[in-house]
């Protein structure tokens, strides 16, 4: 069972290179390559240094070894371990390796990708047996696609429920390939909300001496969608002097940046209107955020009568979008005849 | 230089694709970017038609032409977390992490816990460790063969630790230095 916090799984990356950091600037961490002989189960420690390479200090057997970096810090409270990296390697082993590439251009730790954004699955598989003679575990290995779903309101302080199994595939060819997914796999009913983390393991199948290898593994976090809602204005009231008006934003996308604009006319998707230079959200984090922004000199920018448009433009790594509209009716002449009217009399 | 009937016509070029360049500027247009260039703004995709999508995932599988088992594979693989695949020597001058399984011969006065102590005790690497609990703890350095599981090799090793039982001392097997734990069974181990 994998149940961490959802910030947790976004950081996992992102601490093993601030433990990296750390080891060579406090040298409170240190940093041990774990080597497991597949064959008899033996284990070997070597402590090493941030970067660099050597050969391996203990045997290779031709049934393989599990290579694992591992980085730990010691304090009064405890010591902690991250997980950097594994690698196996063996004469007689199929190899394979499985990344995640999204529309997000994040490198800060796991990919990331908003629930209808989707993402593709790519995979490289070598040095499988196909031929007739060669046993089940040689000819193709096992892909299992799990999934987590944010169990929070609040995504970003949610924590991730019980992973279960979506899929199981087998890879059998050698070479390179990749699998679209067209939106995220994360059950739910309300893009708004649903959130999560997609899981891929690559193993190599038993041969009857050992159990199913972990090849590689890859994931990406999926954030759930924008939303908008205007307050203090009402469509259907012919405004003479606008109020002040505020828009909640929820669950902006990380690193994205949010604003409000205007125009004449009614709602047209696409119409580049004019930006309201008085507020604006920008999102500096690794989740989503949610901001309120306040418009008091409203007024003076719908300096005419009719009707005028707002909306909410979102821009992140998947493009500008529309989150939010509402129209408003300016109509100051009203006190004007009613002036008239008054006079007349 | 001959010039041409209508090189005067060059002296208009720039004028031409200048005029075509210049863009009308409506206060209430383009607001959104400073260089004037139009942003491209789309609609940001319903609820109903972001759930369409997450139906599609299988098919994205069949698409894909990767086969499926022909029953859910039980995977028993599972990753050991370092500090649980470990053992902690605990002495006088702090602790060291050792592979589990390592430490083949034991003595009362270095501690082996399965859990990191918590408090103020150093973490000291294996060289250090041993450097400092030197008289209690000592390394045995073995073969490649302990490793593969020669059965030369481990005879050889059986016989080093029934002699060094009634050294009083925790004893680690070693391979270049630094610790490995070794394919011995259980009743190898003992304990002082």
């Amino acid at each position: 069972m994998k149940m961490k916090s959802f910030s947790q799984a976004v950081l996992a990356g992102l601490l093993a290179t601030q433990a990296y950091s750390q080891a060579s600037n406090e040298e409170e961490w240190t940093v041990t390559l774990r080597q497991r002989n597949l064959e008899t189960g033996s284990v070997y420690y070597a402590t090493v240094d941030r970067e660099g390479n050597a050969p391996s200090q203990a045997p290779v057997p031709e049934g393989g070894s599990e290579f694992t970096l591992w980085a730990y810090s010691r304090t009064d409270q405890g010591t902690t371990e991250f997980f950097v990296d594994s690698a196996l390697v063996g004469a007689y082993l199929p190899k394979g390796r499985l990344w995640i590439t999204t529309p997000d251009p994040y490198s800060g730790g796991i990919p990331r990708t908003r629930i209808d954004q989707g993402f593709t699955l790519n995979f490289e598989v070598a040095d499988l047996d196909t031929s007739a003679g060669a046993p089940e575990a040689a000819k193709k290995l096992l892909l299992d696609h799990d999934l987590a779903v944010s169990t929070n309101a609040v995504p970003a302080d949610g924590v991730l429920g019980k992973t279960f199994d979506f899929e199981q595939r087998y890879l059998d060819r050698n070479g390179v390939g990749s699998i679209r997914f067209p939106g995220s796999n994360i059950p739910g009913s309300d893009p708004f909300s649903d959130s999560g983390m997609e899981y891929f393991n690559l193993y190599a199948l038993p041969d009857g001496t050992v159990a199913e290898l972990q090849l590689s593994e890859a994931q990406v976090q999926i954030w759930p969608m924008s939303s908008a809602e205007f307050v203090g204005l009402e469509s259907s009231t012919p405004y003479k002097i606008v109020p002040e008006v505020s828009v909640n934003l929820t669950n902006l996308y990380p690193e994205s940046e949010t604003w409000v604009q205007v125009y004449r006319g009614p709602e047209s998707v696409g119409t580049n209107g004019t930006r309201l230079s008085e507020a604006k959200a920008i999102i500096n984090d690794v989740k989503p955020d949610n901001k309120v922004l306040s418009f008091k000199t409203l007024n003076n920018v719908l300096d005419d009568n009719g009707e005028w448009t707002l909306e909410v433009l979102t821009q992140t790594p998947f493009g500008i979008e529309r989150i939010s509209w509402t129209t408003v009716v300016i109509d100051r002449d009203l006190e004007l005849r009613g002036s008239f009217q008054v006079l007349s009399d | 230089m001959k010039l041409s009937k209508y090189h005067f016509l060059s002296f208009l070029l720039p004028a031409a694709i200048g005029a075509q360049t210049v863009v009308p500027v409506d206060p209430n247009c383009c607001g959104n970017n400073p260089d004037g260039e139009p942003l491209v703004i789309r609609a940001a995709a319903s609820a109903s038609e972001v759930n369409a999508k997450r139906q599609r995932g299988q098919q994205a599988y069949e698409r894909s032409s990767v086969s499926a088992p022909a029953e859910e594979v039980e995977i028993q693989a599972s990753r050991e977390g370092f500090l649980a695949g470990s053992e902690f020597l605990v002495g006088a001058y702090g602790f060291a992490i050792l592979p589990k399984g390592s430490s083949v011969v034991k003595c009362k006065r270095i501690k082996i816990v399965a859990e990191p102590p918590v408090g103020d005790i150093p973490l000291l690497s294996w060289k250090e460790f041993v450097g400092r609990h030197r008289g209690v703890v000592r390394s045995i350095p073995v073969s490649d063969g302990v490793l593969t599981a020669d059965p030369a090799s481990l005879k050889h090793l059986r016989s080093s630790i029934k002699t060094l039982q009634s050294a009083g001392m925790t004893c680690v097997t070693t391979l270049n230095g630094n610790p490995v734990s070794v394919p011995l069974p259980t009743e190898d181990v003992a304990a002082k």
